[in-house]
C-alpha cells in the first residue's frame, strides 16, 4: 500500500483530462480485463471496470501514464484476490451445483495449452499472480512488486516456488501421457 | 532459454485471447462512475444532511445561471414561432453547454450531457455558434427526459437544398433508448441518435439506431436517413477518427458536402450528408491529407450488427487461423430473446432475423476472414481467395451436419450444446476451399442434418441463420 500512496502522490500534479482519461482507457482496458482473466476473476470485465472506476473518481487528475499504470494492475490483482476469497466464501456456503463447462472458457484457441492453464489455475494466488505478471505482462520484479504489494525479494520466491510447482504437475502430467 | 518458462509464455499469450472487451466498454464505464457518485451522494445525506444541503444549494444556484445562459442562447437567432420548441429540453441540468475547443470545425455545436458538472456561462468573445443548442418540439426531446444522453449533443449544419431558405441541423448523441419510445429494438443497448431540425419551420425528424460498430479496416458506414421538408434526402452515420470530409457525388460529377464531427462520449465520429435525390449517389470519405478512404452507397449496407454485442452468455464457435489479416479473431454466439446472433471481435455481428425455437433445422453462415462478411443483402466480391468457415446453430436432434460444396466437395461439421436449456447446438468446420464470388458459393451450397444415430434428418439451405 506504501507504494502506491507514493506512486498516486507522484501524479497529483497536473489539471484534470477528460481526453487523456479516456485514451488511456482506450488503450489499456483490454489488457485489464485480460489480466483478471489470468488472474482467474470469474467477470474479467467487472474486475477491470471497477479498477478504472476506482482509479478516475479517486485520482481524476493521474497524467503519469506509467504510474496510472502501476495504479490500474495493483486494483485489478486486490479486487481479483478479494474476489477469489469472496467465492471461496460462497462455495463453502452453498451446496455444490455441477456446471457444464461452457465451450467459451473451453475455447478451441487453448487446447494445446490446456495443461499449464490448469496447472497455473491450482498454484495460491500469490504464486499464479507473480507467474501472470512476469511471463505474460512480462515486468521486472520491482512493477511486479508494486502490483503485488510485496518485496522485490518476495516476488522472486514466488516466480521461482510457482514454476517448480508447474514443473512437477506439468512434468506428472507428461509423464502420464507418455505411459 | 528455459523450457517451461516458454511453455508458461505462449499459455497465457493464448489464454489471455479468451477475455475480449465489451464494444461499449467506456460508456458502460461512465454510467458506472454516474452510479457512484449518485450512491456517494445518497450515503452522504444520510449520514451529514446539514453539510450536504449547504452545498447542495449553492449548487443549485449555479445550475440556474447556466440554465438561465443555455435558454438565452437557444432562443437567439431563431424564429419567433419556433421559440416555443425551445423548452424542457434546453432547461434540463443534465444538458450543460461547451464551447470553443469541443468543436474542432467551429461550425458544430455541443452540449456535455455526460457530466451534470456545471460549467461557466459561456464567454461573450466565443460565443454560440451559427448552429446553435439543442431544441426540438419532437419525441426525442420527450425521450430526452427519460434517456439524458451519455455523451455530448452536437450540431452538424446540413447541405440546404438549392433555392432553400431552411436552415437545418442534425444533432447526434449517444444514449439509451427506452423501450417506451422504441419498442422494436429488441435489446437495450447503447444507440447513436439523431434529431434533424428545420430551424426555419419547427419540424423535426429523427431516431436512435444500434450504436454503428465499424469493423477492421472500416472507415465509416451509413446509419441512417431522414427526411425532413426540405425536399432532398439527409444521410447519416459513424465514421472513424481518420475521416476528416464526406461528400456525395451524384451522377455527372457534382458534389454536395457535408460534415463529419466529433463529441465527448462519441466511440466514432458523426457525419450528416445532404443531396438532390437521385440513383447512384457516391458517398466519399476523405482524410486530413484529402486521401479518399471510403466510398459508399448512400444505403444501409453490410457491416454493422442491429443490436449490441451482448456483455455476456458468449460461446465461442471457432477461431480465425493465425497468420490471417485477423489472427486474434473469435466467433462468439450469443442468444439474444430467442434468437441466435454471432459476434466477431473484428468486424461486428450478425443476428438471425427469427427465433430458433421452432425455426430452421440449421441456421449457418459463412465467414471469409480476410473481409468483414455477413450473408445477407449481396454480399461482396472479394479481391482474392480466401479460406472460408462454414458456421451456425442447429435443433436438439442434430447431432452432424454435413456442408456440401459447389464442385463437389463437402466439409463434415460435428454439434455441440450451446447454451444450457436452450435446447440448441452450435456447429463450425473450416472450409479448405477458397473463393472469391462467396454469394454464389453460399446460394450452392446445401446442408444435410443428421441425428445421434446416424439418421438423415433432412436436407437444408445454406445462407442466413433462419
Amino acid at each position: 500500500m506504501a507504494n502506491l500512496d507514493a506512486g498516486l502522490e507522484a501524479v497529483r500534479s497536473a489539471p484534470p483530462d477528460a481526453n487523456y482519461l479516456e485514451d488511456l482507457f482506450r488503450a489499456r482496458y483490454l489488457e485489464m480485463v485480460r489480466l483478471a482473466g489470468l488472474l482467474g476473476a470469474d467477470d474479467p470485465e467487472d474486475i477491470a471496470q471497477e479498477a478504472f472506476t476506482r482509479m478516475m473518481n479517486k485520482n481524476p487528475e493521474l497524467r503519469d501514464t506509467q504510474a496510472a499504470l502501476a495504479y490500474l494492475r495493483a486494483i485489478v490483482v486486490n479486487l481479483t484476490r478479494n474476489r477469489h476469497r469472496h467465492l471461496r466464501v460462497v462455495r463453502l456456503r452453498t451446496p455444490a451445483i455441477a456446471y457444464e463447462e461452457s465451450r467459451e472458457a473451453a475455447g478451441p484457441g487453448w487446447e494445446e495449452h490446456r495443461d499449464v492453464i490448469t496447472a497455473l489455475a491450482g498454484l495460491p494466488s500469490r504464486r499464479r499472480e507473480a507467474i501472470v505478471l512476469r511471463y505474460w505482462l512480462d515486468l521486472p520484479e520491482r512493477e511486479i512488486a508494486a502490483a503485488m504489494g510485496i518485496s522485490p525479494g518476495t516476488v522472486k520466491s514466488h516466480v521461482s516456488r510457482g514454476l517448480a510447482a508447474l514443473a512437477r504437475v506439468l512434468g506428472a502430467g507428461d509423464q502420464e501421457d507418455g505411459a | 532459454m528455459n523450457t517451461l518458462e516458454d511453455r508458461v509464455r505462449s499459455a497465457l499469450r493464448e489464454r489471455a485471447e479468451d477475455f475480449s472487451a465489451d464494444p461499449d466498454a467506456w460508456l458502460r464505464l461512465a454510467a458506472r462512475r454516474r452510479a457512484g457518485r449518485r450512491r456517494r451522494a445518497t450515503l452522504l445525506r444520510r449520514r451529514w444532511p446539514a453539510a450536504f444541503l449547504i452545498p447542495a444549494a449553492a449548487a443549485a444556484a449555479v445550475v440556474a445561471t447556466v440554465v438561465a445562459a443555455v435558454t438565452v442562447a437557444g432562443v437567439a437567432g431563431r424564429p419567433a414561432s419556433s421559440t416555443g420548441a425551445a423548452g424542457p429540453g434546453t432547461s434540463r441540468s443534465v444538458v450543460t453547454p461547451t464551447f470553443g475547443p469541443a468543436s474542432a470545425s467551429g461550425s458544430a455545436w455541443s452540449t456535455d450531457g455526460a457530466d451534470s458538472t456545471p460549467t461557466p456561462t459561456p464567454s461573450p468573445s466565443v460565443g454560440p455558434s451559427p448552429v446553435g443548442p439543442y431544441s426540438s418540439s419532437g419525441p426525442q426531446e420527450e425521450m430526452l427526459q427519460t434517456d439524458p444522453p451519455a455523451s455530448a449533443i452536437i450540431g452538424l449544419p446540413v447541405t440546404r437544398a438549392a433555392g432553400s431558405a431552411n436552415r437545418v441541423v442534425g444533432y447526434f448523441w449517444i444514449g439509451y433508448a427506452s423501450p417506451r419510445y422504441w419498442s422494436d429494438q429488441i435489446t437495450p443497448g447503447p444507440q447513436f441518435c439523431n434529431d434533424t431540425v428545420d430551424l426555419t419551420n419547427g419540424e423535426s425528424s429523427g431516431f436512435c439506431w444500434p450504436l454503428p460498430r465499424l469493423g477492421a479496416g472500416q472507415a465509416a458506414s451509413v446509419t441512417g436517413n431522414e427526411y425532413v421538408g426540405i425536399g432532398q434526402p439527409v444521410l447519416l452515420g459513424a465514421a472513424t477518427a481518420q475521416v476528416t470530409s464526406v461528400t456525395a457525388v451524384v451522377p455527372g460529377g457534382r458534389s454536395y458536402p457535408g460534415v463529419v464531427e466529433t463529441g465527448r462520449g462519441f466511440p466514432d465520429k458523426a457525419w450528416t450528408v445532404s443531396y438532390p435525390q437521385a440513383r447512384g449517389v457516391r458517398l466519399v470519405f476523405r482524410d486530413a491529407s484529402r486521401r479518399e478512404v471510403a466510398s459508399l452507397g448512400t444505403a444501409a449496407p453490410l457491416g454493422p450488427p442491429q443490436v449490441a454485442q451482448p456483455r455476456s452468455g458468449g460461446r465461442v464457435v471457432f477461431r480465425s487461423p493465425a497468420g490471417l489479416p485477423s489472427p486474434a479473431s473469435a466467433m462468439t454466439a450469443y442468444l439474444i430473446q430467442g434468437r441466435v446472433g454471432f459476434w466477431s471481435n473484428t468486424w461486428g455481428g450478425f443476428i438471425s432475423p427469427v427465433p430458433a425455437a421452432g425455426g430452421p433445422r440449421v441456421g449457418g453462415l459463412i465467414f471469409a476472414f480476410g473481409l468483414p462478411l455477413a450473408l445477407k443483402g449481396t454480399p461482396p466480391k472479394l479481391s482474392q481467395p480466401e479460406p472460408l468457415e462454414g458456421f451456425g446453430y442447429a435443433q436438439a436432434d442434430v447431432a452432424r451436419i454435413v456442408l456440401h460444396l459447389p464442385g463437389g466437395g463437402q466439409a463434415t461439421a460435428v454439434t455441440f450444446p450451446a447454451w444450457p436449456g436452450s435446447g440448441l447446438r452450435l456447429w463450425a468446420v473450416k472450409l479448405t476451399t477458397d473463393v472469391t464470388k462467396v454469394d454464389r458459393f453460399v446460394t450452392q451450397t446445401t446442408v444435410t442434418a443428421y441425428g445421434a444415430a446416424g439418421q438423415v434428418l433432412g436436407p437444408d439451405s445454406l445462407g442466413l441463420t433462419g
